[in-house]
């Protein structure tokens, strides 16, 4: 089977677009967090990909190599954080935390507002 | 009445720049309107009538502010809480008086800033650059390798004051410079009341200065609510920062380390507390943080700054009314664009939204 032929119409999707809130470009392995429990998963220089950010996701976001959030724009938690950090950082980017999936291979290019999909955790 | 008063131009445009660069938000743990409606109309109208009394005197109280708040929570919520009071409980605050008002703060800010008061200009300087000099020079200074030590303190001391201010009304943090010292470029963020009051939080530091010095110009800009715009290649030219904790100089990362851990530590805290506290809990803390942040103020005029009854009594009548009136379902219908907020927050007509 082509593996780009996933059932689900989110999950065929590769490529999600998005704010720039803070510029660069990462690598790295995403970690999805959805809930506040999953945060002490977080593993350094991972991809934080969440809905948006509260007080206590800087615990994940100070081990992240770059952030992304479905929303936000840039005066939101994760921008200001993510300046002051100086990780790449992109808000506003609408399903990412339906597109990925924790273990996927991401390019996060904040200069463009994309972020793509190297590998897929299962492949 | 026509706005052609350049003041109320440029705090119009201001605005307008600041939503310009908000964009889409969520808010944690409550968003606008679902706590400022028990309250914000009774509060400006408090403040309106100290100013229609007696303008030079109420110049001076406000004077005793920090811009953050003067700026924000004593300017455009002050205009939509006389709007609010008006629509809804037959107060009678003129668009010229409420014009005037405007005047009145920008008198105020162009006494306590050497930029422009409602930072059109992208600055902020809350001293002259020789004052921010001679500051720096007694400060002990880390080397731009600290930077990552240096900064994550800095977002956990953002994140800390989120936990103790909520997002709506983070008044304890604000960019201030950029100040010129020799042929160098440096912006300071200052963390002020962490010590949080209300909270019954002690034995913390209560303000923390951060001065950053950068080699040649740098791209960075403030907006009303003195939040930052910059891009991260402005850490590349970092020369050295400085840092007081409590108007003391701070010589070792050791230090910076055990102080991060302490804030970390009492902002999870603050984290689960809050999100287990039922609304009317969360409600009354805004309003009590939102007169606190005025604190001096009230106590010019030798009052408490504690909320007045009326408040904690609107909890009791209203219930939960406006809490879910204004509850986040989505993101996008709650940010209706800079159009809407810049008639929400002019005093040239009657819309509250």
């Amino acid at each position: 089977m082509n593996k780009f032929l996933l059932h689900n119409k989110d999950e065929k999707k590769r490529v999600v677009k998005g704010v720039v809130a803070s510029k660069g470009s990462a690598q790295g392995s995403v970690r999805v967090i959805t809930d506040l429990k999953e945060v002490s998963k977080f593993i350094e220089r991972e991809v934080l990909v969440s809905e948006y950010t509260n007080p206590s996701y800087v615990k994940a976001m100070i081990k992240a190599s770059a952030v992304v959030t479905d929303f936000g724009g840039i005066t939101s938690h994760a921008a200001i954080i993510s300046r002051e950090l100086g990780i790449p950082c992109i808000v506003s980017a609408k399903n990412a935390t339906k597109i990925f999936k924790n273990g996927d291979v991401v390019e996060v290019d904040a200069n463009q507002g994309i972020v793509s999909i190297i590998k897929r955790g299962d492949e | 009445m026509k706005n052609g008063d350049p003041v109320i131009e440029n705090y119009l445009r201001a605005i307008e720049k600041l939503i310009e660069r908000g964009g889409e938000k969520k808010f944690w743990p409550f968003a606008p309107g679902q706590v400022d409606s028990y309250f914000i109309d009774v509060f400006s109208v408090n403040l309106f009538e100290k100013f229609k009394r007696n303008r030079e005197k109420f110049k001076d109280a406000f004077a005793t502010l920090n811009t953050t708040v003067i700026r924000w929570f004593g300017l455009p919520y002050v205009i939509l809480g006389l709007k609010l009071a008006n629509n809804y409980e037959g107060y009678c605050a003129s668009q010229e008086e409420m014009t005037d008002y405007i005047r009145a703060v920008d008198e105020v800010l162009s006494k306590k800033v050497y930029s422009d008061p409602f930072c059109l200009d992208g600055q902020n300087k809350t001293m002259l650059d020789q004052e921010a000099k001679d500051k720096f020079e007694k400060i002990h200074r880390f080397d731009a390798r600290d930077k990552k030590a240096i900064n994550i303190f800095s977002s956990i001391l953002q994140s800390y004051l989120w936990s103790i201010e909520f997002d709506a009304f983070t008044y304890g943090a604000s960019w201030h410079g950029p100040y010129t010292v020799d042929s160098k470029k440096m912006i300071c963020k200052t963390y002020s009341d962490l010590n949080a009051q209300i909270w019954k939080i002690q034995n913390l530091p209560d303000r923390v200065d951060i001065f950053y010095l950068f080699e040649g110009d740098i791209d960075w800009r403030v907006g009303l609510m003195e939040l930052a715009v910059f891009q991260p290649d402005l850490w590349d030219r970092l020369d050295s920062i400085g840092i007081l904790v409590d108007n003391k100089t701070v010589d070792n990362l050791d230090n910076v380390q055990k102080l991060s851990e302490q804030f970390s530590q009492v902002r999870d805290q603050q984290v689960s507390l809050i999100d287990g506290l039922p609304p009317e809990e969360i409600i009354k803390k805004g309003i009590e943080i939102y007169y606190f942040m005025f604190r001096n103020f009230f106590e010019f005029y030798q009052e408490s700054s504690k909320p007045p009854e009326v408040c904690y009594q609107r909890i009791k009548d209203d219930g939960l009314k406006y809490w879910n009136a204004f509850k986040q379902e989505s993101v996008k219908e709650l940010m209706p664009g800079k159009d809407f907020f810049k008639r929400l927050y002019d005093p040239s007509n009657n819309f509250t939204g």
